[in-house]
């Protein structure tokens, strides 16, 4: 005879777990706050149109417009009438930048950051084991080639290229779904979590590791890649929670 | 062999509607480019019986770099918003795709460039469009305007067809990339986006026009 198991309840729980409570304004404003922070948005360059923005996002023409009020009025961002106008990024943002982090930085708990980089460092090192079965040697090759001629010597650079690494590297374990989690959680999470990149000497620390990745796919051997990614997370969500840590004793 | 000749003409039915594309294309004038081309292959991409996902010219033309690559209407893309329309293929608005340095370097853009024939890449997870795993149909365009036309396949809408064509074979089998890499098989055994071992390669069918191969299954 054999036992009737009901399905876990934590499964079933999370089927109908609430969504985000976060508006979809602030989710809008936060992204591209955190892009401005990164410098991936560098000061007076000008925004997409709200249509533009609205379509990108997939949310409402109203809900971008929402978006651009908040940030102009944390004096992010100025508005330009006129042929040549639109939204764009303050040039005084980046003297605003820390005060930004600092309020970014206290917004989000030690949880949530922890949990960020443990999604991220399982999705992206399962991928890497997953790419040494499957990537040809010419594929592999490529990759170190792509990442010998990266650039990791200023803060957006840096965030570009080991974000283009990583989703590379997803893309090589030849699934869609890895690919599509790398690309929506990048969105989510990427210009928070490569704010660390900031730091030369972590970002210089963080392109040898993408270089530790690239090297195992290359000799099929998973396991120092693996070792390297989480060390990079981890890397990344300590020095972050360490700049929090600084601001609340502080 | 039957099946390879098979699967030969049911890919050759693709370029031969990338070659009349490439007839129409030639015979416009540069500045017409843009608003004629998407009327071309918008029947293709409306269609869904026929796995085209995304298609069109991406070249130079007048000394201008032209991304003329439509794509058809998605329901569950985490890049774009669901609808029933076509969507241009818009690089600026894919931010982290701007690590793409170069996309004249791709496969699907210099092998038919640098061949000057027809090309399958993949199967590979294209990131840059609808993010889904697919094959990549590309042929050189040469003249007045360079490039490619080309058409994109999504892997698990031709998954039927191309299954129907496999088990015309008295045992299980693969249909392979020229690296070996698994499009599709009858063989349960074969993951995704598997290599087969080159040694396998060597008793393999190459399917007409194409440099894909049939590799049946060893015992």
């Amino acid at each position: 005879m054999t036992e009737q198991t009901s399905p876990a309840k934590g499964s079933r729980t999370a089927v109908f777990a609430p969504l985000s409570s976060d508006t979809r304004t602030a989710q809008v404003a936060q992204r591209l706050t955190d892009a401005i922070l990164l410098g991936v948005l560098a000061p007076g360059e000008r925004l997409p149109t709200e249509t533009d923005l609205a379509k990108k996002f997939g949310v409402a023409v109203v809900t971008a417009r929402e978006a651009l009020a908040d940030m102009r009025k944390d004096g992010l961002l100025e508005t330009r009438r006129g042929r040549e106008g639109g939204s764009f990024v303050r040039a005084e943002a980046p003297n605003a930048s820390q005060q930004l982090m600092t309020s970014r930085l206290r917004g989000i708990s030690r949880t949530e950051l922890l949990d960020a980089a443990v999604y991220l460092d399982v999705i992206t090192s399962g991928a890497l084991d997953r790419a040494t079965h499957v990537c040809t040697s010419a594929e592999a090759k490529a990759l170190e080639a792509w990442l010998d001629r990266a650039d990791f010597s200023t803060p957006a650079n840096a965030a570009r290229d080991h974000g283009g690494f990583l989703l590379e590297l997803c893309v090589l374990s030849q699934s869609p779904r890895l690919v599509r989690e790398q690309i929506g959680f990048q969105a989510q999470y990427g210009q928070l979590m490569w704010l660390g990149l900031r730091d030369e000497a972590l970002a210089g620390r963080i392109a040898e590791l993408d270089r530790a990745m690239a090297q195992a796919l290359a000799s099929r051997d998973a396991a120092p890649g693996r070792a390297a990614c989480q060390e990079s997370f981890t890397l990344l969500s300590t020095w972050l929670i360490s700049r929090k840590q600084e601001l609340e004793v502080a | 062999m039957a099946v390879a000749a098979e699967l030969g003409e049911w890919f050759e039915r693709y370029f031969e509607r990338l070659d009349a594309l490439h007839t129409q294309i030639a015979q416009l004038p540069a500045e017409h480019l843009g608003a004629t081309v998407q009327d071309l292959v918008r029947p293709w991409l409306l269609d869904d019986a026929n796995g085209i996902v995304g298609a069109d010219y991406i070249g130079e033309s007048a000394g201008q770099m032209r991304f003329e690559w439509w794509l058809a209407p998605m329901q569950d893309n985490p890049l774009f918003a669901a609808g029933s329309e076509i969507n241009r293929l818009q690089l600026e608005q894919r931010e982290y795709a701007d690590y793409v340095r170069d996309y004249r370097s791709l496969e699907w853009y210099s092998v038919p460039h640098s061949s000057g024939r027809r090309h399958i890449t993949g199967p590979f997870v294209d990131h840059l469009c609808i993010c889904d795993y697919v094959l990549t149909l590309t042929i050189p365009v040469t003249g007045s305007a360079e490039g490619i036309v080309g058409l994109d396949l999504r892997v698990r809408d031709v998954e039927p067809a191309l299954q129907r064509l496999l088990l015309g074979l008295d045992g299980p089998a693969a249909l392979v990339s020229a690296h070996g890499r698994v499009i599709t098989s009858s063989d349960p055994r074969d993951g995704l986006g598997a290599l087969i071992a080159p040694e396998s390669l060597e008793n393999s069918d190459v399917v007409t026009g194409t440099s894909l191969l049939v590799v049946r299954s060893q015992n």
